[in-house]
């Protein structure tokens, strides 16, 4: 097991290695400049030249790339160009209202999800299964901005039960949740549609088993069956989907930040992207990759938890 | 057993309702909330700041020696602001300014004087910490001639000064004393004497600006600024529709000023000056060094159309390469009647009967597009067929710098003196692929002394002459086509009553000065449902 998670985190850090090294390189090819991002277009080519030799974008680029590395490895990341605070500040200031975020989403897709889909495949060709075929269906073809929109308008303008805006000024836990629930509720109903597709198949492929059969044919009722040994056996590639589904939520909760006006990461990523900002751009994508990397461990881990047949 | 249970949950209830009264905003306080375009705050250090978000900020915080009456915009309504009085020379190369006494800094950092003023001023021309220190260049000496009195001596007349001295980029006056005690943080708390005061500055969320008591034309009415940084346009409407914001930047869309007028409650303001939408017509890139093709491309364009396609209250045509409203601004310039048949005249003289092909870079940003695809239709009718690459919007301005554009679609606002316009866009000094590169895209030259003249005339008329002349010879040789001025729209809640006639403020941003005051149920703050 201990050798598993070595042999796992050193894989982890090539991939590190190998992501940064990109990235580095990718948003340098990219045109564009970031002095003038930061000066503004009254800057004249002379003073362009200054702010570029003071920031030390004219150093060749392997220079650039070693100064990097180094900072990387001691925690300094850099400051921003466009901001001029820490990169590492900016990102750290941000992200739990990320990770709040798409870790609520994933709970309430979870909760929704998982019954759904088992009774679905309990139900399998009859109408509920349609319809929550159907409705997961929808859930998934919903763009998030649109469903965004919708909420607010019911929600928050007809009904006025929640804040368009995430103010940001609300301190206790009570303030916070209300404002956490729309933004919630949108990214929770499409991962609770993904989750209740995969959960549905898991569960099928399970109940078709020749020990469910047994099972029933020794007089267990039907209940029993599926939540005794059915359900914690379909649930391995449920977690897998889950786990992989973290990281892609993370990615994609940039919308619905901006749409309900959340702080987070995504925000981030398209400001440095539109300026040019170098060190923020390569913070982020660090963060994000070690994001993706940790998320992807701990559920390999979580399958022996579920499945103790399963070894490393 | 079972009543003790009862009591505690009730106690519990209580506990929990009187902290979260506790923590609920205070309703009472006068707070303005204006919902900002921009994912977050830039640099907020008044030399630094370029965006407009951050530009808004800084222009509630500080004060100038002299400002433009709030509202306005021209140079001509500059009146005393931190300076009560000043004087120059008879070659106008020494001006002597008298201070305020008894202006007091931001927080614990003292009364401003002379040494204060001087050392802002010096900030703004060092290249190191502005971003506005070519405005400076002229500056021979600044000097503290008193406690309460500042000289300046100049190298050479310059347009406008007192212009420089505003409350706009490097005119903001900082404090000595609190820009040195912050060093690299003054940015992140940024510490002046105008009637609000920064406090809090809250990542991607807002930041949050507090009525100076101290203010020396009296203490503002409104207590707190919240200004939020709210990039989806939908957002900041539904927002401003719920009563949580009392102030919205709207978009430059006919459609959405349509909209606004079904809003209860809420009022539409046109800002100017307005960013100029302008065609560069790049003559080092032939067949645009013929001026007959240029002169075809300026008949070929119906600005009444363009004017009618982006809102008749949101643009005000164009037709003199200097923005209406500035200093110095003429409409006496050759002009180029909407004509199809002389466009294809001039081009078929030119010896392009079967009409020809140009090709601009174009940024993808949706609120210059439009009108460039409008150009493209109009010079189709002429036979120009017009390639239009588009490309995100800092490429863009990276390629355009190339020289890679035959024509280039640039909008700007700049500070209202028709020498900077003059000299950023057609003098060739600026012209791009030069070392002094600003924003010369057509590589116009026909102006230059003219521009060079005007910058250090010192009597007033003969300086709006040699002006004029500029903007006629760039209209009859055609450098550029000025389209029209895009005006900036906001939303405003009735129930905030700025108490002065907007027409425009320099940085784009209504002016909430310490006469703004809030009235009305929209006013409050915790009135949200």
């Amino acid at each position: 097991m201990s050798a598993y998670i070595i042999q796992r985190l050193a894989f982890a850090v090539v991939t590190l290695f190998a992501v940064m090294t990109i990235v580095f390189f990718l948003v340098r090819i990219l045109p564009g400049d970031p002095a003038y991002a930061i000066l503004g277009d009254q800057a004249s080519e002379e003073n362009l030249q200054a702010l570029r030799q003071r920031l030390g974008l004219d150093a060749p680029l392997l220079t650039q790339y070693i100064d990097f590395l180094r900072g990387v490895m001691v925690g300094d990341w850099g400051t921003s160009l466009v901001s001029d605070r820490a990169v590492i500040d900016d990102i750290f200031a941000v992200m739990p209202a990320t990770i709040e975020l798409t870790v609520v989403a994933l709970f309430l897709g979870a909760i929704i999800g998982i019954p759904f889909g088992v009774w679905s495949a309990i139900r399998r060709n009859k109408t509920a299964d349609y319809v929550v075929r159907s409705l997961s269906l929808l859930g998934l073809s919903f763009p998030a901005f649109v469903s965004a929109v919708l909420l607010l308008l019911v929600f928050s303008i007809q009904l006025r039960w929640f804040p368009v805006m995430s103010s940001g000024r609300g301190t206790s836990l009570g303030e916070r949740l209300h404002e956490l629930a729309l933004p919630a509720i949108n990214m929770g109903l499409i991962v609770a549609a993904y989750i209740t597709r995969v959960s549905r198949s898991a569960m099928l492929e399970v109940l078709n088993q020749d020990y469910v059969r047994t099972a029933r044919a020794k007089g267990l009722s039907f209940a029993a069956v599926v939540w005794q040994h059915c359900f914690r056996n379909s649930m391995v590639p449920v977690v897998t989907v889950v786990g992989l589904y973290l990281g892609i939520l993370i990615g994609n909760s940039v919308l619905t930040e901006i749409i309900f006006n959340r702080p987070g990461l995504g925000k981030l990523v398209i400001g440095a992207l539109t300026q040019r900002d170098y060190p923020m751009l390569q913070g982020l994508i660090v963060i994000y990759t070690t994001i993706v990397v940790l998320v992807n461990l701990i559920t390999d881990l979580t399958y022996r938890l579920i499945d103790p047949r399963i070894k490393y | 057993m079972p009543v003790a249970i009862h009591a505690s949950k009730r106690q519990f209830s209580v506990v929990l309702l009187l902290l979260l009264a506790a923590c609920a905003p205070d309703s009472r306080v006068p707070t303005l909330n204006i919902g900002m375009n921009a994912a977050d705050a830039g640099k907020i250090d008044p030399h630094l700041a370029t965006a407009t978000t951050d530009k808004g900020i800084v222009s509630y915080l500080f004060n100038g020696l002299v400002r433009i009456r709030p509202g306005q915009t021209n140079p001509s309504y500059i009146e005393p602001d931190l300076a009560t009085a000043w004087s120059s020379s008879d070659d106008r190369l020494t001006w002597t300014f008298t201070l305020r006494q008894g202006v007091q800094c931001h927080g614990e950092f003292g009364e401003l004087d002379a040494e204060d003023v001087v050392y802002s001023l010096r900030r703004a021309a060092d290249p190191g910490r502005s971003a506005f220190t070519s405005s400076f260049q002229s500056i021979e000496s600044m000097a503290a001639t008193g406690d309460y009195e500042v000289t300046i001596r100049l190298k050479e007349p310059v347009p406008s000064l007192l212009g420089l001295l505003v409350p706009y980029h490097g005119g903001n006056i900082v404090c000595q004393d609190a820009d040195e005690a912050l060093g690299d943080k003054f940015g992140q708390r940024p510490i002046g004497t105008g009637p609000f005061m920064f406090a809090r500055y809250v990542p991607q969320q807002y930041i949050k600006l507090v009525a100076n008591p101290d203010y020396w034309r009296g203490e503002p009415a409104i207590k707190e600024i919240y200004s939020f940084f709210i990039p989806s346009n939908s957002t900041r409407d539904l927002a401003f529709r719920a009563g949580e914001l009392d102030l919205i930047i709207g978009r430059e869309d006919p459609a959405w000023t349509a909209r606004l007028a079904d809003f209860e409650n809420a009022e539409l303001l046109i800002m100017r000056s307005g960013e100029m939408s302008m065609l560069h017509l790049n003559q080092s890139l032939p067949p645009l060094d013929d001026l007959r093709v240029r002169r075809a491309i300026a008949h070929a364009i119906n600005r009444d159309a363009m004017v009618e396609f982006r809102g008749e209250n949101l643009t005000d045509a164009a037709i003199s390469p200097v923005p209406e409203g500035n200093l110095g601004h003429t409409d006496d310039v050759p002009r180029y009647a909407y004509s199809i048949e002389r466009a294809k005249a001039l081009l078929a003289e030119a010896g392009y009967p079967d009409g020809l092909t140009l090709k601009a870079i174009h940024t993808l940003d949706t609120g210059m597009l439009p009108t460039m695809q409008a150009v493209q239709g109009q010079l189709r009718d002429v036979g120009i067929r017009l390639e239009i690459e588009t490309v995100e919007h800092t490429t863009f301005h990276a390629q355009i710098r190339q020289n890679l554009s035959q024509i280039v679609h640039y909008t700007a606002t700049r500070f209202p003196i028709a020498d900077v316009y003059l000299t950023q866009f057609f003098h060739s000094d600026s012209a791009v692929g030069t070392p002094g590169a600003i924003a010369n895209f057509s590589h116009c030259d026909v102006a230059d002394a003219e521009i060079l003249a005007a910058r250090t005339e010192s009597d007033a008329a003969a300086q709006l002459a040699l002006w004029a002349q500029a903007q006629q010879k760039i209209m009859d040789d055609v450098c550029a086509v000025p389209l029209f001025q895009l005006l900036t729209p906001w939303a405003i809640a009735k129930g905030l009553d700025l108490g002065l006639e907007v027409k425009g403020s320099l940085s784009l941003t209504p002016p909430i000065t310490e006469i703004a005051r809030l009235t009305g149920s929209q006013a409050a703050p915790g009135t949200r449902p």
